[in-house]
């Protein structure tokens, strides 16, 4: 397993936002967390990636415990996400977005930096370099030196999807990358998706709304309700899971 | 290609002229900061004034590096200014023997940086765990907590002052300072630490959890802007020849404020433009008397209706980009519509 997670909770105040949640994410996998508005999902992304401390349980990562890091060590050790609503350096460029995620990667200290010794340079030839074949992927090369807030939605997604990327994740968290896009660009998008985990080799965990995609992408889903896993398993058996279909639809219904 | 090969000739040819450029030109600066006291070429009221544009211009960029980069808002730097000032003035007078220490002067002056820095290091460590309106206060009550504690040290005058007749400050000093200060912030701001400062500003969550080691880059920044207020410091006091802690009060940092807000938050550039414009216009309008200091709020006051993101706002000059990440930026857009990606549109 890449990710285990083990009895996470979590509390604010009187509100229980995540409650005995467990997931394993089996390296190289696509794996999809889908859920009502509120469910929590969100929030275990943000216990996974060390904005929130959980109150108890655990998350591991092939096999060591996240729980405690600061975001940036999250990162440093093989996690990387995007966000629901987008958060990219919006007066940078498209091109100085990918760079910053580089940070741990840099490799020279803050001496040889104020020096800009030939070394420094050669590192920063290399790390622009990585960003632009990068930025050709997602085929934003062209709109490198852009600010990012140019861009039009759908490309600021893909932007944050390439940063997240430049981290050189082990785990890729996306949450809900299909928000605000039309049943084109989401066919799109999930093609990009399943390209991304095969180029990179990285595993993804997403969430998502947007039911038909989630269903078609992924091998295997878990499904919040209140903060509680009330399902898990492959697309078919969520389909036709009676307690799925009531947290999403309410009683008597079947879903398409 | 064409496009390509029509940009990498412009490449070439840019990258050799712009080489040998901004060195000259430091050169030709230094040859005219060493040449006006030398053959008294101007009047020493201007050259006064030249020099406090120069010491001015440090206060300015290292301020730009915390509010204008990062995007927070400290408000008291002439605290930091203020232990550089009598960190050095102390070296030259106390420690350092009277007749080497014009050879000594910028040990002492790194003295007062690094006194300076440590006081950051003190202040931004619990300051970080706040943000914004909080680091303002926490850096005006350390603009106060400075200068009352500079005011109750009797061995360094206390309220009295403290006489610096030394006078080590001159032109090509100043000079040389500016362009150690210019230098150092432009490498540290296009570094992978530079591009962190820069997130922060934007985001600061986003930039943590894109890898950036927030607390670090932030106590980096800090420090670094407070080490060179503190040579700004030392600079100032061996040109003044008596300090007194009434010179680094906050009316001071607001001075320095207004200095990079007109300039332009982000840009050295702006900074540079910043503070001879406002250090000029505050001598021009002497005339004026106290009038004149009704003016720098009135000023900012103004430019933040007419202008507020200053007179650079965010932009830079060419020439105070690394020539490396000049010819690196230029190279990227060269590389316009490379392979197809696979997002299939």
């Amino acid at each position: 397993m890449l990710l285990e997670i083990s009895d996470l909770n979590l509390r604010f105040g009187g509100l229980h936002a995540v409650r005995d949640v467990r997931l394993q994410v089996p390296k190289g996998a696509l794996y999809g967390i889908i859920g009502p508005n509120g469910a929590g999902k969100t929030t275990v992304f943000n216990l996974i990636s060390g904005v929130y401390r959980p109150d108890s349980g655990d998350i591991r990562l092939e096999g060591q415990s996240l729980v405690g890091l600061l975001p940036s060590q999250v990162v440093a050790r093989g996690v990387a996400r995007t966000f629901q609503n987008i958060r990219l350096f919006k007066d940078l460029t498209v091109l100085d977005n990918v760079r910053i995620a580089h940070y741990k990667g840099a490799g020279y200290g803050l001496w040889p930096a104020f020096l800009r010794t030939p070394g420094v340079r050669r590192r920063e030839d290399a790390i622009t370099e990585q960003s632009m074949a990068l930025l050709e992927v997602f085929d934003l090369a062209d709109v490198a030196l852009e600010p990012a807030r140019s861009l039009s939605y759908g490309n600021q997604r893909k932007l944050e999807m390439a940063r997240a990327l430049a981290t050189s994740p082990k785990l890729l968290l996306l949450d809900e990358p299909a928000a605000g896009m039309n049943p084109a660009e989401v066919v799109q998008l999930a093609d990009l998706i399943q390209d991304l985990r095969q180029r990179f080799g990285v595993t993804i965990l997403l969430i998502e709304h947007q039911m038909k995609m989630v269903m078609s992408i992924c091998e295997r889903l878990t499904v919040l309700d209140f903060g509680q896993v009330i399902a898990e398993g492959p697309p078919e058996e969520i389909r036709n899971n009676p307690r799925v279909l009531e947290a999403y639809l309410g009683r008597g219904v079947t879903l398409a | 290609m064409p496009t390509t090969e029509r940009g990498n000739k412009q490449v070439q040819t840019s990258r050799w002229t712009s080489r040998w450029a901004m060195p000259l030109l430091v050169a030709a600066g230094f040859a005219i900061a060493w040449a006006i006291p030398r053959y008294q070429l101007i009047n020493p009221y201007y050259e006064l004034i030249l020099m406090y544009v120069g010491i001015n211009i440090i206060l300015t960029v290292s301020l730009n590096l915390v509010n204008g980069y990062m995007g927070e808002f400290s408000v008291g730097h002439a605290g930091f200014m203020a232990v550089g000032a009598y960190v050095a003035s102390v070296l030259t007078m106390r420690v350092i023997p009277w007749d080497v220490a014009p050879y000594l002067y910028p040990l002492a002056l790194v003295g007062g940086g690094i006194g300076a820095g440590i006081v950051a290091l003190f202040v931004a460590i619990p300051s970080f765990r706040t943000r914004g309106d909080y680091l303002a206060l926490v850096t005006l009550a350390l603009n106060m907590i400075v200068k009352s504690v500079i005011e109750n040290i009797d061995a360094v005058g206390g309220p009295r002052g403290f006489l610096v007749f030394l006078r080590l400050t001159n032109l090509p000093w100043v000079y040389v300072w500016v362009v150690i200060t210019l230098w150092a912030i432009r490498n540290f701001i296009y570094s992978n630490a530079g591009r962190g400062v820069l997130a922060i500003r934007e985001d600061e969550v986003a930039a943590e959890l894109v890898g950036v080691r927030t607390r670090e880059v932030k106590l980096r920044a800090f420090i670094i802007s407070a080490f060179f207020a503190g040579v700004a410091g030392g600079l100032y006091a061996h040109l003044l020849q008596f300090i007194h802690p009434r010179n680094f009060d906050i009316l001071k940092s607001t001075e320095i404020l207004i200095m990079v807000y007109l300039g332009g938050i982000g840009s050295m550039t702006g900074s540079i433009l910043g503070a001879s414009i406002f250090t000029v216009l505050l001598e021009a309008l002497r005339f004026m008397g106290v009038w004149r200091m009704a003016l720098a709020p009135l000023l900012l006051v103004l430019l933040m209706i007419l202008r507020p993101t200053g007179i650079m706002g965010l932009k830079e000059w060419r020439g105070l980009v690394p020539l490396d990440e000049r010819w690196r930026l230029l190279k990227a857009a060269a590389r316009k519509g490379g392979q197809a990606g696979v997002a299939g549109n």
